[in-house]
């Protein structure tokens, strides 16, 4: 018998792709701003999120899911500021949708205004992972150097905002922020930048203005109306 | 490394669409990869040649399916970036990860090919000439 040749012509990942998407459009009913955070390990993630509850002040009900591959760390540093549940991935590289819902059921029941998803410090796998994100920001810290945007070409294509974080250290190390953001704005034209130092609080204001814009477009697309605050 | 994971799930939707088709062999699995799909050919080669070799089920919900997929050709084809310029309109493919129209120089580019991680076809070798396509 002859081969037969079927053409399918279909995403791999279709299947998961459209199960963030339903994740993303139900919290968008819910009011709540989901933003994936993305980076090296050890560029600051968890303390731009202490800087954030600190600024905040309890002005926004929000929520942490902190992926790592071992230990809940994490999760007991941001404990005294916001709620925050440990998603241990035992040895995987990226986070994946089912860990995430398995997460936000463990968070007391509550209606956030964002939940933040702190992906595994890795700036390759969890590119190609869409967790049901609104917003996908990605950091990099400036001890790192600023070619990495080129060289970890997919993971700046897929954020729409870049930090750079521990700016007070831009004294120390040879980094341009300059040369930092036009590298990643060659893969990412529409990246928006914040720079920061969480330590010291610089920048904080801006990147707190920048959720809070994105929460209200959000919100207007979903809802026809300005949020309730 | 993710691509184990990524081969797992091309297999399990392989194996349905051929049990589907009444098939038990598969001959050729024909993918695509773009250059900026965050997927690593030769890993993809390697997570494959080891996951067909164990001959087991690839689907949840049908253990006891029985594909062979021992003999299955892997057919990568790589894309790279390309879409049209939304300033001046043109087509282009681009010979490297730089997103800057050809044409024109402007940045405000909409990729059209080059991101994705696809099934194109298989071939199956003792099918039904009737076969349809699934889709």
């Amino acid at each position: 018998m002859s081969p037969v040749v079927l053409t399918v012509q279909r995403d791999i990942l279709a299947e998961s792709r459209a199960a963030a998407a339903e994740f993303r459009s139900e919290m968008a009913r819910r009011g709540t701003l989901v933003v994936q955070l993305l980076s090296s390990p050890g560029s600051g993630k968890t303390s731009l999120l202490e800087a954030t509850a600190r600024y905040w002040q309890g002005r926004y009900k929000f929520a942490v899911l902190v992926g790592d591959l071992e230990t809940d760390r994490d999760a007991q540093r941001l404990a005294p500021y916001v709620p925050a549940v440990q998603l241990t991935t035992g040895g995987a590289c990226h986070l994946e949708l089912p860990l995430v819902k398995r997460g936000l059921a463990a968070l007391p029941a509550e209606t956030w205004d964002f939940l933040f998803i702190e992906n595994v410090g890795n700036l390759v796998c969890p590119a190609s992972h869409d967790l049901g994100e609104h917003l996908r920001v990605i950091l990099l810290s400036v001890p790192e150097g600023d070619d990495k945007p080129g060289k970890y070409p997919k993971a700046f294509r897929t954020s729409q905002a870049l930090v750079v974080s521990k700016a007070d250290l831009l004294p120390y190390v040879p980094f341009s922020v300059e040369a930092a953001i036009a590298d990643a704005r060659r893969i990412q034209p529409d990246l928006a930048v914040c720079t920061v130092s969480s330590v010291r609080g610089e920048g904080i204001a801006e990147w707190c203005a920048y959720l809070e814009a994105s929460r209200s477009s959000l919100w207007e697309s979903t809802h026809a109306a300005a949020p309730p605050r | 490394m993710h691509e184990t994971g990524l081969v797992q799930s091309l297999l399990r939707q392989v194996s349905e669409l051929a049990n589907r088709q009444g098939a038990s062999c598969v001959q050729e699995i024909e993918i695509e990869i773009g250059v900026l799909a965050g997927v690593e050919p030769l890993l993809v080669e390697s997570a494959f040649a080891r996951l067909v070799q164990g001959g087991d089920s690839f689907e949840k919900n049908n253990p006891a399916a029985r594909l062979d997929l021992r003999s299955a050709r892997l057919m990568m084809r790589s894309v790279p970036l390309g879409g049209v310029c939304r300033d001046c309109h043109r087509e282009f493919n681009l010979p490297n990860l730089d997103l800057l129209c050809p044409s024109c120089g402007s940045r405000a580019l909409r990729l059209t090919r080059g991101e994705a991680f696809r099934l194109l076809s298989i071939t199956l070798n003792d099918a039904p000439q009737t076969a349809e396509s699934p889709l």
